[in-house]
């Protein structure tokens, strides 16, 4: 059940990654030169809209409809490691012009550049995971 | 590449949809990297690869990971057809068409993703939009270090690799 639901939410994400232009790079390579507002109205809007949920999620202390488990609200105070990797991964955002997720949407919409894209974010969290054991 | 896309408000609106219904039904926060991080537990063993929360091999996020690629298949049916190709867009006008500088950019690109978003805590959605939305310090910085990196490489591209190769 829990993976059927979550098959089908990848779908309807990997949908909206297409639809809402976050895997054309031409909107990404934009967005990076203060061209087009695009891409910050709608991280804007999907930031926003995600914390208000997440709060009132919170306030209701929300459980899983398939799991009834409580969810979690965790959160972290900034490391060395959040500003390294942040800005390692923003390079990758601007060589691929795809987030992780997009890229795997590419591959489905036929932009075919995004296998390599895909091939690469593998091999990084591989060695990532191979360096921690 | 679909050029004719919904305008911002509509597509962060459905984002934030996804995301809260993946939080609320399912009970854990979208989070595209660890989908990598399952898929890779299915070769294998090592432990970092396999804790609790990844799900383990063929595991739920190994499920949300194929269906973001099948969302962008049925993308491709709905808006006119599945019409696969290697042209990029922008990325042929910055770095030509040939097929093994784009390899090459696109897979270092990747690994830059791969291994910086792991050591970050999270990639956009992750850290950006799951992260952010539980009022995460960490995400916050994360997200501000993301723009930066992109937008300094971007630039180097536009003025400095562009048309030069």
């Amino acid at each position: 059940m829990l993976r059927l639901f979550y098959l089908l939410a990848g779908v309807a994400f990997g949908f909206v990654l297409i639809y809402s232009g976050v895997s054309n790079y031409n909107v990404l390579y934009d967005m990076f030169l203060f061209r087009s507002f695009h891409m910050y109205g709608l991280l804007g809007v999907a930031v926003g809209l995600s914390f208000v949920g997440v709060q009132i999620l919170k306030k209701l202390k929300w459980k899983s409809v398939i799991t009834g488990q409580d969810l979690k609200f965790e959160t972290l105070m900034p490391t060395r490691a959040h500003v390294i990797g942040g800005l390692i991964s923003g390079a990758g955002w601007g060589l691929t012009g795809a987030c992780p997720g997009p890229a795997l949407a590419q591959v489905g919409f036929g932009t075919l550049a995004g296998i390599f894209t895909v091939c690469g974010i593998f091999i990084g969290v591989y060695l990532f995971g191979r360096g921690k054991g | 590449m679909l050029e004719s896309y919904w305008p911002f408000y509509y597509g962060g609106l459905a984002i934030a949809a996804v995301a809260l219904l993946v939080l609320s039904i399912g009970g854990d926060y979208l989070a595209i990297t660890r989908g990598y991080v399952s898929v890779c537990s299915i070769f294998t063993r090592r432990p970092y690869f396999n804790t609790p929360d990844i799900g383990g091999p063929f595991g739920f996020r190994t499920m949300f990971t194929i269906g973001v690629v099948v969302g962008g298949f049925i993308a491709a049916i709905v808006s006119g057809g599945f019409k696969p190709t290697f042209a990029f867009g922008t990325f042929d006008s910055v770095w030509g068409t040939s097929m093994a500088v784009k390899g090459a950019v696109l897979v270092s690109g990747g690994i830059c993703w791969g291994y910086g978003s792991r050591m970050a805590g999270g990639c956009t959605s992750g850290n950006s939009i799951s992260g952010i939305s539980r009022g995460s310090l960490a995400s916050i910085v994360a997200t501000v270090c993301f723009l930066v990196g992109g937008a300094i490489v971007v630039h180097i591209l536009e003025y400095v690799v562009r048309g030069k190769l």
